[in-house]
């Protein structure tokens, strides 16, 4: 389903190019739940972006759903983003000036699709998060759980093949964290969606099928057996 | 939700720079509308002046400042009445009719009026005190004041003896045949705000005058005035036998530059203009107002589209995360173009429709006191204005507009 081939990435800051992803190879199927753990700056974002078709590489190839992704057109890749990939943040990313429905709404809206249809498919994961008396709040009238609930609703309203959650609990306590753990960790279930997540959370790796490290640019395999004795430590 | 109402909604949760903008672009097509509807309302004024008044010359102080034909009588300074006589004695070519005219600035239970002597067509034979010149008089007394205009092209012999019987048709006239020492003519605004109706009687200056006619409204200074007999004006003004402006009709356009440099020759102490002497500098100045206001339009709008270029430049920035996030969500860099440039249309339709409507308020408003006429709001003037507003509001967005479609989406990932 997903494929990075020799990918690597660099930047430059101050004409200095510092490499933040270096010559990574990946292969995931289709129904996994990986998460990515490794220390600040190690470009756990930077893979993330690239995946989603959000940051062209220095160099190697993106493959996802049998498209190379970056040899779309930029606007054909953001109609494949909208259809295919979903997004979750740590900071939420609500659009601060639209009400929590209109939030959910738009990947339906930036295409145009039938207005009664896009209501009555927010309202209807709207509900399914426990915020149907919140329709009509702006999201700086609701809780951080609250948000990140109204950030899931929008992720999930195209039903994307793949899920790209970077650090989704960073900013969530306890009970929130486990809803939304949960919310991704159905996607696969039930959906068979793909679930890629960036994590500082020992705790939340462990539900992955797959746990991998970012050190310096590298990617490398973590043995699950590792992380249980992380996680209960 | 459409890409308006996206637009619409972030408008409305900031207007502050929006509005800023706005008004920038407001005050360029207001400025616009309204300096171009007084030019054009006054140019037509201009026009009507020139078809009514063509061939009317004014015999005026050389000391004289005046600035338009109704006011002409209002300057203050005199000419010695004797004049009438010369001209008539002069018999120059063309001469249909004459005005002599004196005012006086007085008022009536409190309402400021404007007290016009005029010399009714009669009395023009009567005043001289010499016996061999009375008797070329009474042969001319039926017709024309001057000699014949040979293939004249004009109104010759328009003026019956009974529309100038008519006093009610004077201030279309402007002659009339006989007037009673207190009899006066009055204007529509006088006899509106002094509740006068003919027949009815008012006191004057310690005088009882008598209402001969009521004027009908002209929208001009007359509607203030109250004309009576030029003698009578004289003694009450205590000035003697003086007055400010004697008008002189032509018979047609063919004459009038004959007329002048012989009236010149004549009367030496007095300034000789024509009408259409008098409306150029209303023409030029009209055209210095049109000018004008291209100019300071253009400079308003110059202003209105760097402050909407900085107002979006800022706008794209403070969004960056924003927009990196609907590109996540799928928006396609045409698509935060499209959200730009919307919200540059809005604030520059916005401001173009604003100023339409402030321009015209102010023309209506401001207008009569710079034109007397019925002001009528000049319709290029907002159709221009309209469309170039809008047109800017496209060209200084234009950057912020490619600046939103090459951001980099990944910024949605950052904390900014
Ligand atoms: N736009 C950029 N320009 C220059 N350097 C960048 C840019 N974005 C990231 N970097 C650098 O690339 C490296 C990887 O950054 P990245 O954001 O991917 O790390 P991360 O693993 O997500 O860190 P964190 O856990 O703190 O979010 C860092 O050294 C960072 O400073
Ligand atoms: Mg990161």
């Amino acid at each position: 389903m997903l494929e990075l081939i020799e990918v690597s990435k660099q930047y430059s800051r101050r004409n200095q190019p510092v490499d933040a992803l270096r010559s990574t190879s990946l292969k995931v199927d289709t129904g996994k739940f990986i998460a990515i753990v490794g220390p600040s700056g190690s470009g756990k974002t930077t893979l993330l972006s690239i995946l989603g078709g959000m940051l062209a590489p220095s160099s190697g190839e993106v493959k996802l759903l049998g498209e190379s992704l970056y040899q779309l057109d930029s606007s054909v890749r953001a109609k494949f983003r909208n259809e295919k990939i979903g997004f979750v943040f740590q900071n939420f990313n609500l659009v601060p000036w639209l009400t929590a429905l209109e939030n959910v709404q738009l990947p339906l809206s930036i295409f145009g699709s039938e207005a009664d249809v896009q209501q009555s498919r927010a309202m209807e994961l709207l509900e399914r998060f426990q915020l149907t008396d919140r329709a009509d709040h702006k999201p700086s009238e609701l809780s951080a759980g609250q948000q990140q609930r109204v950030a899931l609703a929008r992720t999930l309203i195209t039903t994307p093949k793949l899920i790209l959650a970077d650090e989704p609990t960073g900013n969530l306590d306890p009970e929130a964290k486990q809803l939304v753990l949960e919310t991704l960790v159905n996607c696969r279930e039930k959906s068979g969606q793909t679930v890629i997540l960036v994590t500082h959370d020992h705790s939340i790796a462990s539900s992955a099928d797959r746990v991998m490290t970012m050190k310096e640019g590298i990617l490398s395999e973590t043995s699950s057996s590792i992380l249980s004795v992380v996680a209960a430590g | 939700m459409k890409i308006r109402s996206l637009v619409w909604k972030e408008i409305r949760q900031r207007p502050a720079p929006s509005l800023a903008a706005l008004l920038a672009v407001a005050l360029g097509v207001s400025a616009l509308v309204c300096v171009q509807s007084i030019a054009d309302s006054s140019a037509q004024q201009v026009a009507r002046q020139m078809s009514e008044l063509g061939a009317n010359i004014l015999v005026l102080p050389k000391s004289a400042n005046l600035q338009d034909y109704y006011a002409a009588d209002l300057h203050g300074e005199t000419l010695p009445e004797e004049y009438v006589t010369s001209i008539i004695l002069a018999q120059a070519v063309g001469v249909e009719e004459m005005a002599p005219k004196l005012c006086l600035q007085t008022t009536i239970q409190e309402t400021p009026i404007t007290l016009t002597g005029i010399l009714p067509r009669s009395e023009f034979f009567k005043k001289s005190s010499w016996q061999s010149v009375d008797l070329m008089f009474q042969e001319m007394e039926a017709g024309a004041l001057g000699s014949q205009h040979e293939n004249c092209t004009g109104r010759t012999c328009q003026l019956t003896d009974e529309s100038m019987k008519d006093l009610k048709s004077y201030s279309k006239t402007r002659v009339v045949h006989d007037l009673a020492p207190y009899d006066a003519l009055i204007g529509a605004d006088v006899a509106q705000k002094l509740q006068l109706t003919e027949e009815s009687e008012f006191q004057l200056l310690g005088d009882t005058f008598r209402v001969a006619a009521v004027l009908p409204a002209s929208g001009t200074i007359d509607d203030q005035r109250v004309f009576a007999h030029l003698h009578t004006v004289q003694d009450l003004s205590e000035q003697g036998p003086v007055v400010n402006v004697i008008e002189v009709m032509g018979c047609c356009e063919d004459v009038t530059a004959g007329l002048v440099s012989e009236l010149e020759d004549l009367l030496p102490e007095a300034r000789v203009i024509t009408i259409s002497q008098l409306v150029e500098a209303q023409v030029g100045m009209n055209r210095l107002m049109s000018r004008l206001s291209y100019l300071l339009f253009a400079i308003l709008m110059l202003v209105g589209g760097a402050s909407i270029a900085s107002v979006m430049f800022a706008n794209v920035s403070e969004r960056r995360r924003e927009l990196g996030t609907l590109m996540a969500l799928g928006a396609t860099p045409r698509y935060l173009q499209r959200l730009v440039l919307m919200k540059a249309a809005m604030i520059g339709i916005g401001g173009g429709l604003t100023g339409m409507i402030a321009g015209g308020v102010l023309a209506i408003v401001v207008g009569p006191s710079i034109v007397d006429v019925p002001l009528s709001i000049s319709i290029p003037a907002i159709g221009w204005g309209l469309i170039i507003s809008f047109l800017i509001a496209m060209i200084f967005s234009y950057l912020p507009a490619r600046k939103a479609a090459h951001l980099d989406p990944s910024v949605c990932f950052q904390d900014v």
